[in-house]
């Protein structure tokens, strides 16, 4: 399919340019709208083209925490010797993310914003929600890879493995907003939207353009991890990963965040295990204890009952890496 | 869009213009403010990329990737293209030093960017070091990964060094850096050895030859061709005006066709040819029974217009109700797939011979065992007497659908001139293909030249005409000129072939001295819209109970059809046989290898079995873990056998010439495993000549007569006529030199004068009767003859084979590391031992089993192809979903060989590319059981699933 490039001389012409058009989309990276393009899956016939908006590029310590702009790559946000050493989540998520032909091109704010991967949605026989169609086929299908909760509608997981991480570190979004409104939204916000609504993967319009992320400084000392069950060790997608991020005062966990990825259609705060760290040492007993609880609530659907038992397991092996 | 916003744009970009008209087109109109810099749809654009620190020209459209531009623009195809998702690394270029996949780069983002390609490595005709250690290392078998494998390798090499560092490498950072590229063939273990080696400048040896390299052994002939991109694949063949194919599939499992009018792509623009592909049967067309199965086909100017004519062909559906699910298709009450009348139109599963369908009961959808001998009661007898020992397992097991994933896709050009046709073709079988060209199209085989230069991994998906291959010749002859087509990843992994799920139930009746008494095995393959897969033959060739029963059925669904894969059903025989076994002597408390050696007749087993035992260095292997912390290890036993089959009609053309150089010919294929170099090695050692004076001609189905490259067979058929010819060309050099030198002595490698001076072979050759001087031999027949002559099997891709009367016996040990938290398993290594009688290329023969290694264990831990239950539709189709073993998975290897020739092949070598794969999957689960005390016996065993078992 013919494609018609873009490109935007600054921010708001980008988002003047992307307009909400269908079939327009910003390319960061390009690891997801040039597939698709080439594989026809909701082929973008107009990319506007980021990739010469230097402003967006980079990592930046601030006295209030940490910037990095969007278009910054996986590999350079793992590679990032203070960013790591200080958020070590955020390092180990963006490090075992794809391949690293692909996080030398993917960016983070590609990486928040991208397509789902759900099967159904990348076969080019499928005219699912998200293509136009009437209907989810992998809820009465092979919904094996799928979500465990907010699975009424499309049953996609929300594909960005830095996104749990984003979000267990409070992370901020700088958006600038069609019309020309720059705000920063919040994680929780980002990730907080309607999932009745089958073609939604955040808070955001399609025309929104992510300038980059805020991470603040944290009240407090904190421990983090993030973790995954998968078949392979690398390169490959998370059945069900972990991010945590614990403030402690000391030995006890003041303020835990635990988020879990590739569970639901947005990266999901497990507030029963949260509530349950909160205030305690962290020792075998409350972390069993508290990671039984990760999948309250859960509505798995008939082929992935087993990412229950994984989000518990993957909440239990995340905490146990940060006992000491 | 206005002329000046593109010079501008092009200026700004620091894209060079060239002097090509830029199309202008009208109507800009768009409400941004200010300058847009665009680059408008279906505009060309010229480019002048930086690749290998040369300036390239290139014209290409905004969406071209950048993949493209290089090997289609400029000519450049050592960068691969496979999978064009970016999940398998073949296209890995560095763009200013780092690696990035090209498939999902832009053309037009490249300029400004030093593109560094797999071409550009060597200096002054020096290899680069990470080039010089896979060959060493002998870390490449196809070779159609290793351009881009080479690549994330000089990545590495280069930042380490730029480090300053002098530290050796780990295996987590070698893992690390190449987990982006997929090496199908199972090299990983030696392109770890290799890159580590380039950075600390030592020389790499293979890492699987524990008992190191024997003196002379050859390296791999073409490793070098296929480490600077220099050697040439199907996909790689570029003709002049040559029109590329693409083919129109049904989108569903089961559907009958009403309308199929292919005049609308015909009219579409740059169309040359339009095929129908999906047979004509009575009043119609035959049944769509798989999602997948081809229609029609399109050849045209480019790609792109191919495709779009694909889009408008008028095809209209009677959609049914697929029957996908295994379970559904053995109800009672399931659409039976294959009526009576329409058996015929079941494909052909396997490579061994089939009978007529009339020979088996068939029963709904299940094809049960053939009809004789007459089985009355489903082997009562036997579970009779299985009941009847102290010892009893019964054990149920099951295997996902195994697809190939061969890297080079299946790719054919063809090429019509006059009434003669030159078919390249990705295959593993030339002179089968010809053949069957030849038919399809009603000429003799005479006109048909196939050709196979190299073949970028094969592992039995493409012997013999496929569909891709008849559509591209058919396109071809209507259009007049030449056709390219290459099927993509996501049609290659659903249409081209698959190794059949399989289950089973196995019954084993054991006396307190641990021998086997009584087995009952019941096995069924799904095999797709195919039959004839064996998936329980080693059951009985393997063990010799008192009381044997074997149900070998086939289940047919609405899927894609299964065709062989390597060591078609054994696999998962040895998967459900050998787990079976263990349960024996886990039960008696006996070290497995013990089990197995109360059961051995063959004295040649029982040395495998033996040194197995020697050579295991790793957990004990009589133990069942008592350990209760997060990682838990164990090791576990599997074995094998596989037959040894040969060509009696192969021969080999031994061309000598007077300067001292000799080439050896036959048909054969190195699709990775190392044709080549077993050719060069018998050169060598034969004649005494430098590896550089030897030269081999494979691939070319005008050469000699050689069988497929197929169930080991090769080297046994292509060996022993070497060493014919090669006998045969020695007496001709030996008398030459004796007319010359009167009185001369025969010395092995030559002559001695009367005067003591030595002549070798390659002095002789100056003074042959003719230049060049050559012979022909047929292979000589097995001593004692063949177990299983020839037989008018089925047609092709068959030439005539026959089974030897040697057989080739493996023992795999692996030990494996189970996360109890995270159901992760790891393989820590893998001891092989095999048999396979004297090597004849001791360096590709040591890959080819370590390849066979990872195979087993990607097809133990990873490997499932998944369709949706309500359309048959494959949700496998890319490699991101299809999950394969990456490096960082792949255990370490110990390969050792009981180095003893046969009795009866006249080379005294048997095969040993099945046989290589056979057991791991066994060993693994084994290894799995040992480690957690519960048996998991399924593939692809998750981590879900062990968690599961451990609940």
């Amino acid at each position: 399919m013919p494609l018609t490039i873009l490109y935007p001389s600054d921010v708001a012409h980008a988002v003047d340019l992307h307009g909400g058009a269908d079939g327009t989309e910003y390319k960061a990276g390009g690891t997801d709208v040039v597939d698709r393009h080439h594989q026809g899956i909701l082929a973008p016939r107009t990319l506007v083209d980021l990739g010469r908006l230097g402003v967006l590029r980079g990592v930046e310590q601030r006295g209030d925490g940490w910037r990095i702009g969007a278009l910054t790559t996986l590999l350079e946000v793992a590679g990032h010797e203070g960013l790591g050493r200080e958020h070590p989540v955020l390092r180990q998520a963006c490090d075992r993310t794809a391949t690293p032909q692909v996080r030398a091109m993917a960016t983070l704010g590609g990486s928040l914003r991208q397509k789902v991967r759900c099967p159904y949605f990348r076969h080019p026989d499928f005219t699912c929600w998200r293509k136009g169609g009437q209907e989810c086929f992998a809820r009465p299908g092979d919904n094996h890879w799928h979500a465990i909760w907010d699975n009424d509608t499309c049953a996609a997981v929300h594909p960005s493995t830095p996104a749990a991480a984003l979000l267990a570190l409070d992370a901020q979004l700088d958006v600038h907003f069609p019309g020309g409104d720059q705000r920063t939204v919040d994680m929780r916000a980002f990730t907080t939207f309607d999932v009745s609504d089958a073609m939604a993967d955040d808070a955001l319009p399609d025309a929104a353009l992510v300038l980059g992320v805020r991470i603040p400084r944290p009240a407090r000392p904190t421990r983090q991890a993030y973790e995954r069950a998968s078949a392979r060790h690398l390169a490959d997608w998370a059945d069900v990963e972990t991010a945590v991020v614990l403030q402690m005062d000391g030995d006890v966990v003041a303020d835990a965040r635990v988020v879990l990825g590739a569970v639901a259609r947005r990266p999901r705060r497990a507030v029963e295990v949260e509530q349950r760290l909160n205030g305690h040492r962290l020792d075998a007993a409350v972390i069993a204890d508290a990671s039984a609880h990760a999948a309250d609530g859960a509505t798995p659907l008939p082929h992935n009952g087993h990412k229950t038992r994984l989000a518990c397991n993957t909440v239990q092996a995340t905490l146990e890496r940060l006992t000491s | 869009m206005a002329q000046l916003r593109r010079r501008e744009f092009l200026k700004g970009a620091g894209i060079a213009v060239t002097t090509a008209p830029l199309a202008a087109a009208g109507g800009a109109g768009d409400g941004a403010a200010g300058r847009t810099d665009e680059l408008p749809a279906g505009q060309p654009v010229d480019l002048a990329l930086s690749v290998n620190g040369e300036t390239q020209r290139v014209r290409v459209l905004p969406e071209t990737p950048l993949v493209d531009a290089l090997r289609e623009g400029c000519a450049r195809t050592g960068t691969k293209r496979s999978c064009g998702h970016g999940a398998c690394g073949a296209c890995t270029v560095l763009v200013d030093g780092t690696p990035r996949v090209a498939c999902l780069s832009l053309a037009v983002d490249a300029p400004g960017h030093a593109i560094r390609t797999v071409e550009g490595l060597e200096t002054d005709g020096k290899l680069h070091p990470v080039q010089q250690a896979f060959v060493d290392a002998d870390a490449l078998q196809c070779g159609f990964c290793t351009p881009g494998m080479v690549m994330s390798g000089v990545a590495f090499f280069e930042r380490y060094r730029a480090a300053g560092r002098t530290d050796t490498p780990t295996d987590t950072e070698v893992g690390h850096a190449i987990a982006g590229n997929i090496c199908r063939c199972g090299a990983q273990p030696a392109i770890m050895e290799a890159i580590r080696c380039a950075c600390l400048g030592r020389t790499a040896v293979p890492p699987g030859m524990r008992d190191g390299v024997p003196a002379g052994a050859l390296r791999r002939q073409d490793a070098v061709d296929k480490v600077t991109g220099r050697a040439r694949y199907t996909v790689d063949v570029q003709l002049p005006g040559m029109l590329h194919g693409a083919i129109l599939r049904a989108p569903h499992g089961h559907a009958v066709v009403k309308k199929l009018d292919l005049g609308p792509a015909r009219r579409m623009p740059g169309v040359r040819a339009v095929v129908e592909l999906l047979p004509r049967a009575s009043g119609g067309w035959l049944t769509v029974r798989w999602a997948g199965m081809e229609v029609a086909a399109v050849a045209a100017d480019t790609l792109a217009q191919a495709r779009a004519a694909l889009a408008a062909v008028d095809v209209q559906y009677d959609v049914r109700p697929p029957v996908v699910d295994r379970a559904a298709a053995e109800r009672p009450d399931a659409p039976v797939i294959f009526p009576r009348q329409a058996r015929g139109e079941a494909r052909k599963a396997a490579e061994g011979p089939s009978f007529p369908h009339l020979l088996y009961r068939w029963d709904g959808n299940v094809r049960g065992s053939m009809i004789w001998p007459i089985d009355r009661d489903n082997g009562a007898d036997v579970l009779e007497q299985v009941a009847a020992q102290p010892v009893r397992v019964d054990l149920a097991a099951e295997t996902a659908v195994q697809v190939h994933a061969t890297l080079e896709p299946h790719a054919v050009v063809a090429h019509w001139e006059g009434d003669r046709l030159t078919v390249y073709a990705s295959t593993q079988t030339t002179q089968a293909l010809a053949s069957d060209v030849a038919d399809a199209m009603d000429i003799p085989v005479a006109q048909v030249r196939v050709l196979a230069e190299h073949v970028g991994g094969a592992f039995g998906a493409k012997a013999g005409l496929k569909m891709e291959g008849l559509a591209a010749v058919r396109l071809a002859r209507e259009a007049k000129a030449p056709v390219r087509i290459a099927v993509p990843v996501g049609d290659d992994l659903t249409a081209t072939g698959n190794r059949p799920g399989t289950r089973h139930r196995i019954r084993i009746g054991a006396d307190a001295g641990g021998r086997l008494r009584a087995i009952h095995h019941e096995g069924r393959s799904y095999c797709g819209a195919a039959v004839g897969e064996s998936s329980t033959r080693m059951t009985d060739s393997l063990y010799h109970a008192d009381a044997s029963y074997r149900w070998d059925a086939n289940v047919v669904t609405h899927s894609a059809p299964s065709v062989p894969f390597r060591a078609p059903g054994f696999p998962p025989n040895a998967f459900a046989l050998e787990q079976a076994v263990d349960e024996v002597a886990a039960q008696l408390g006996v070290d497995p290898l013990t089990l197995r050696l109360y059961q051995e007749r063959s004295p040649r087993r029982a040395a495998v079995l033996r040194l197995a035992r020697a050579k295991w260095d790793g957990p004990p292997l009589d133990r069942v873990a008592a350990d209760r912390g997060r990682y838990v290890r164990g090791a576990g036993v599997a074995t094998a056998d596989w037959f040894v089959l040969v060509g009696p009609q192969c021969r080999v053309e031994a061309r000598a010439t007077r300067d001292g150089h000799l080439t050896l010919s036959t048909a054969t294929h190195d699709v990775g495993q190392g044709a080549r170099t077993a050719l060069a090695s018998l050169g060598v050692a034969g004649l005494g000549l430098p590896p550089a004076r030897v030269h081999v001609r494979i691939g070319d189905s005008a050469l000699p007569p050689a069988p497929g490259t197929f169930g080991s067979i090769s080297t046994n058929s292509f060996a022993p006529a070497a060493l014919a010819a090669l006998d045969e060309l020695k007496d001709a050099l030996w008398d030459a030199g004796a007319r010359r030198h009167p009185g001369a002595r025969r010395v092995e490698r030559g002559l001695v004068t009367t005067g003591g001076r030595f002549l070798p072979f390659q002095e002789l050759m100056a003074a042959l009767p003719e230049d060049p001087y050559i012979v022909l031999a047929r292979r000589p027949p097995d001593r004692g003859g063949l177990k299983l002559p020839p037989a008018p099997v089925d047609r092709i891709p068959l030439s005539p084979i026959g089974i030897s009367q040697d057989t080739t016996n493996s023992v795999q040990i692996a030990e494996v590391e189970v996360d109890r938290r995270l159901g992760r398993v790891r393989v820590v290594r893998v001891l092989a031992v095999l048999d396979a009688g004297r090597l004849v290329a001791p360096i590709t023969s040591a890959s080819q089993v370590m390849g066979g290694i990872m195979q087993g264990v990607s097809f133990a831990l990873y490997e499932g192809r998944r369709l949706d239950p309500h359309t048959g539709r494959n949700l496998t189709r890319s490699l991101e979903s299809y999950a394969l073993l990456g490096a960082a998975d792949a255990p370490q290897v110990a390969v050792h060989f009981l180095d003893l020739p046969t009795e009866h092949t006249p080379h005294g070598g048997a095969g040993l590319g099945e046989n290589a794969t056979i057991a791991t999957s066994g060993a693994v689960a084994n290894a799995v059981f040992r480690a957690i005390g519960r048996r998991v016996p399924r593939t692809p065993l998750r981590p879900q699933d062990v968690l599961a078992a451990l609940a």
